[in-house]
């Protein structure tokens, strides 16, 4: 059963009508801890490796350098995150991409001199040294399958060689072995088959499933040898441990990376709809900011929607009515008074919520409930349709069109939730670009008035991010996202306490995106599951 | 020695599973069998009209019966016209007062019509609302195994907006699933892929190759098979470690990696006749990125976002669809030109500074002919084009007396008709079920072809069951829908 939360909130919501100031732990969204009962080891299934990750996995293992993954495998909806258990279903072209790309990197690795020998282990002296192919099955299964492999598989994997060697060439039974390995069903699915504990129906991960948890978490890829060492050495045992092998994992260029993919997906700027060169610039602008607080400075997450300055050059500070930079310099510009702060001025999260080539205050109401208040609006009634803007014929301002919302009770229950919301942002076109009136109609003012039903009124992104982060609904969403990035699903009701709990983490640590992510990898449900259900 | 990898398979390999019907093709057996049927079910992601303009314009024929007038939208059906019948005047039931009726829809247009129109069934599931299996893989059960099975491909490569990752979009075709249930079916993307599949274990002809060479591709074959039967053997270990609910995923993926052996395993077709490994397509046309706007918020068509020569995918597809059914590889298909509410950029195609659903909208500047519906008919017949190429080497493939088409059923349906939106209250309008089309072509089970058959009223799933009893199909119902269009049969 999904979560009632999100649901019993916007019905909180749907009661009140004046202005609340709630203290940030007593938000409707952040329940106290105990409150929820227990903490249980959240239900985990097996999960296939996304393209991201395969490409990610693939360059590291074996230097592909042609993203023969990315070039292959069929794309994964992004909903928001690319990593739905839900969503990867079983197809002929996703087996047909695994064999082929299976097949086209151990080829590819073998047939380079500097490749093999960096991922052979010794020297073999012929094509029959078999046990030079058992020391390479041994140390590239453990990467590829992330965990030691028994004797038996060792056999298992160089039986195959009894195939390979009627070619005559080391390199062609090595790679036969590593084209099977790459095949495997634990080197494309994490599975966690873990120990049974005394709990019932909870599962302990052993210290390589922890690894790979943390790797794939931090970094979107299989642990590296360092880490299953650490791994084997008992080091990931302990929360000092863990702690020290995830802050190593976070400072790396991959798990930099990793943590900016996580915010594209979540914030929406993972693909844009503009220029090729409108696009890098809007995505820079928010990576700056990103990396900037959660890296650079390790400052309060709430920046991310408050810091009064933003990354850019001179010709997206012209587009947005800001003072530009000197020519071809990227600099920190204030916003000063122009009504923008933070992430939610940038044209990136700003491309969201648009129909045909506008701005639709619906779509961008229900954008952003669902993303950073992580509330659900309900689909509408089969006896309406979504597709299409109010007609045109019947007023000629946009607010006029849409106040058929507000008219009908049964649009009203709805929409009052999203449509204020998006009026609020009115004044921030598709791109970001400032405007204070319909671009083909210039007698329809746009106000830029809003409104967070049950929270308060607002005029522009600046006045949004404040609501945003007084209510305390951001905090409580961070976590929920990230906890829906890291077991692939969406929270069921009993994932609730742990969320409540890292949430309260979050905040004691001063709201440290960094220390949320180490708060999560040492917190003992994390190397823990359950079946799903 | 001079042998060919031929019969060494037969010696090495086994047991011989579904060998392809040509496998025995001779006269002799022709006389006997007959030839195989085929099913065909063509798509493209559009209505067949917009918000302005008349269909009786620009597709449907002013006269019912044979010699009907072909108009703008269809003209490249030109070659091919006295094969193909016309079925007008089609419609999906739409919901009344939130309840959607038997074989209906909600109102809600785009991703919740495909349902009934592929199926018969009503939706009322929401998004997709797929419940029982679409029509190609109805056929493929009944048409016999062949190396590939049912084959569902489709040109367009991503939807284009919001995700432009290969093979993104909605799914329209769903196959029984082990579990109970259906389970979509991602159709094949990529020209490259697809040749690879259907013909990579096609050889030159006997006689042609050294030993050594034979060796060296038997050698590749059986270590293909090995790599790929030592890894289902592990999927059979992790199966059986996980819970019921996983064991469902990992053993659908196992069910992938058998069927995958079975392709590797089957022995090909031997080339005689029109039966030739055909040329390899190369390289697939560059992937090209999901539609953008400028800095002013206008789409920029010219820019060609939105496209990826989806002209040369067409063609290759097309070649190699013709040539796995010359060879008996596959005899049931899905063919998907364009994706549901399809973004595809036709700048490149028609010239029109357009996508294919913005041009039944006639939104931002899209209108290059007189009305929306008449723009429309161009991205229309871009469709028909290779559709049309399609048919016409399919009627031109003999098999013994008769040809390839002349033992086919192929039907060709848009995503909606042209007419009333109860939505947003528009008399004409793209997001509509009313006033459908379909396009029959081929001569299996007595189909009649040239004609223009008004079915008013009738369900577009009446055309595919008409097509599917064309093949063979023994039932009088499809999904929530029963019989055939009048006069379309017999």
């Amino acid at each position: 059963m999904r979560s009632l939360t999100a649901f019993m909130v916007l019905a909180a919501l749907c009661g009140c009508t004046a202005r609340i100031e709630l203290p940030p732990f007593l938000s409707p969204a952040t329940p106290e801890p105990d409150a929820l009962g227990p903490v249980v080891a959240p239900a985990i299934g097996v999960r296939r490796l996304s393209r991201v990750e395969l490409d990610n996995t693939l360059r590291q293992l074996v230097q592909d350098p042609n993203h023969l993954a990315l070039t292959l495998f069929p794309g994964d909806p992004a909903a928001p995150f690319d990593n739905a258990t839900d969503n990867q279903t079983a197809s002929a072209i996703w087996l047909e991409a695994a064999e082929r790309v299976a097949e086209q990197v151990s080829t590819a690795a073998m047939a380079s001199t500097s490749i093999r020998a960096s991922l052979v282990p010794c020297v073999p002296t012929g094509s029959a040294d078999i046990a030079c192919l058992e020391a390479f099955a041994r140390s590239f299964g453990r990467q590829a399958l992330r965990r030691p492999l028994s004797d038996a598989e060792v056999t298992e994997f160089t039986n195959l060689h009894a195939l390979a060697i009627e070619h005559g060439d080391f390199w062609t039974s090595a790679a036969v072995v590593m084209r099977r390995l790459l095949l495997d069903p634990e080197f494309l699915f994490r599975v966690e088959p873990g120990t049974v504990t005394t709990q019932e129906g909870v599962i302990q991960l052993s210290a390589f499933e922890l690894a790979s948890r943390m790797s794939f978490l931090i970094q979107g890829r299989a642990p590296e040898a360092w880490l299953l060492d650490e791994a084997a050495a008992g080091k990931l045992d302990t929360v000092d441990g863990i702690r020290a092998a995830a802050t190593k994992l976070l400072q790396a260029p991959q798990g930099q990376e990793r943590i900016e993919l996580f915010h594209a997906m979540w914030l929406g700027y993972w693909s844009l709809p503009h220029d090729a060169d409108f696009n890098a610039s809007l995505v820079r602008e928010t990576q700056a900011l990103v990396h900037k607080i959660v890296f650079t400075d390790r400052a309060d997450y709430r920046g991310l929607f408050l810091f009064d300055q933003t990354y850019i050059d001179s010709t997206l500070a012209t587009h947005y009515g800001l003072p530009p930079p000197p020519e071809g310099t990227l600099q920190w510009v204030p916003y000063g008074s122009s009504g923008r702060k933070g992430v939610l001025s940038h044209g990136s999260l700003l491309s969201n919520g648009v129909k045909q080539t506008d701005t639709s205050p619906t779509l961008r109401g229900k954008w952003i409930r669902n993303r950073l208040f992580c509330q659900e609006i309900p689909p509408p009634p089969p006896n309406v349709t979504a597709d299409v803007p109010p007609p045109t014929t019947s007023a000629a301002c946009k607010t006029d069109r849409y106040a058929i919302h507000d008219n009908v009770a049964s649009c009203a229950k709805c929409h009052k939730q999203m449509d204020p919301v998006g009026f609020g942002l009115e004044q921030f076109d598709r791109t970001g670009k400032f405007r204070d009136h319909e671009a083909a109609q210039p007698q329809c003012a746009i106000t830029g008035k809003g409104k967070l039903e049950g929270i308060g009124d607002f005029t522009g992104p600046s006045q949004l991010a404040d609501l945003m982060t007084t209510s305390g609904q951001l905090d409580s969403c961070v976590v929920r996202q990230l906890f829906r990035y890291g077991s692939g699903r969406r929270e069921l009701n009993e994932d609730e306490a742990l969320i409540a709990q890292l949430t309260q983490s979050f905040v004691n640590s001063d709201r440290r995106f960094d220390e949320l992510i180490l708060a999560i990898v040492s917190h003992p449900a994390f190397a823990q599951r359950r079946d799903l259900p | 020695m001079n042998f060919s990898r031929r019969l060494f398979l037969r010696g090495t390999a086994g047991t011989a599973i579904a060998l392809p019907w040509l496998e025995s093709l001779d006269n002799s057996a022709w006389a006997q069998m007959g030839p195989p049927k085929r099913f065909l079910l063509g798509f493209a992601g559009c209505s067949i009209g917009g918000y302005d303009g008349d269909v009786n314009d620009t597709l449907i024929p002013t006269t019912v019966g044979a010699n009907y007038e072909l108009k703008q939208g269809l003209t490249h059906l030109a070659a091919v016209k006295d094969q193909v019948s016309i079925v007008s005047g089609l419609r999906i039931p739409t919901a009344v007062n939130g309840v959607v009726p038997s074989g209906g829809r909600p109102v809600v247009f785009h991703g919740y019509q495909l349902s009934p129109l592929l199926t018969g069934m009503r939706n009322s599931a929401g998004y997709g609302g797929f419940t029982t299996p679409t029509p190609e893989h109805i056929a493929g059960e009944l048409l016999g195994a062949t190396t590939l099975g049912t084959l569902v491909m489709r040109v367009q490569l991503s939807s284009y907006v919001n995700s432009d990752g290969p093979g993104t979009g909605q799914t329209i075709s769903y196959r029984t699933s082990s579990g109970g249930g259906v389970q979509g079916v991602a159709p094949r993307y990529s020209p490259r892929e697809l040749f690879n599949t259907l013909f990579q274990n096609f050889t030159p002809p006997e006689g042609t190759l050294t030993p050594a060479q034979v060796a060296e591709q038997d050698w590749l074959l059986r270590t293909r098979r090995s790599i790929l039967d030592s890894a289902a053997k592990r999927f059979e270990t992790v199966k059986g470690k996980v819970s019921a609910r996983d064991r469902q995923r990992v053993d659908e993926h196992l069910s992938e990696i058998r069927d995958l052996e079975r392709r590797v395993a089957a022995i090909p077709p031997p080339q005689v006749g029109l039966c030739q490994k055909p040329a390899d397509p190369g390289p697939d046309p560059v992937a090209g990125q999901g539609q953008a706007t400028g800095a002013n918020g206008d789409i920029t068509y010219s820019q060609n976002r939105g496209y990826s020569g989806e002209e040369e995918r067409a063609a290759a597809m097309v070649d190699l669809l013709y040539m796995a059914l010359v060879c008996d590889l596959t005899r049931s298909v899905q063919f998907q030109f364009t994706n549901s509410q399809s973004f595809l950029n036709l700048f490149s195609l028609t010239g029109q500074p357009a996508d294919l659903h913005e041009l039944s909208h006639g939104s931002h500047g899209a209108n290059t002919g007189t009305n929306s519906t008449t723009s429309l008919a161009q991205g229309i017949n871009w469709h028909m084009k290779h559709w049309g190429n399609l048919l016409a080497k399919l009627h031109a493939a003999k098999e013994g007396a008769t040809s390839i088409l002349d033992n086919s059923a192929a039907v060709f349906t848009f995503e909606g008709g042209q007419g009333l939106d109860p939505a947003e209250g528009r008399l004409v309008s793209a997001h509509s079920t009313e006033n459908m089309l379909m396009l029959v072509a081929g001569g299996a089970g007595g189909l009649n072809r040239g004609l223009h058959l008004n079915a008013a009223g009738m369900h577009p799933a009446n055309v595919l069951l008409t097509g599917l009893k064309a093949v063979g199909y023994p039932s009088n119902t499809l999904g929530e829908t029963t019989g055939e269009i009048t006069g379309l049969r017999g």
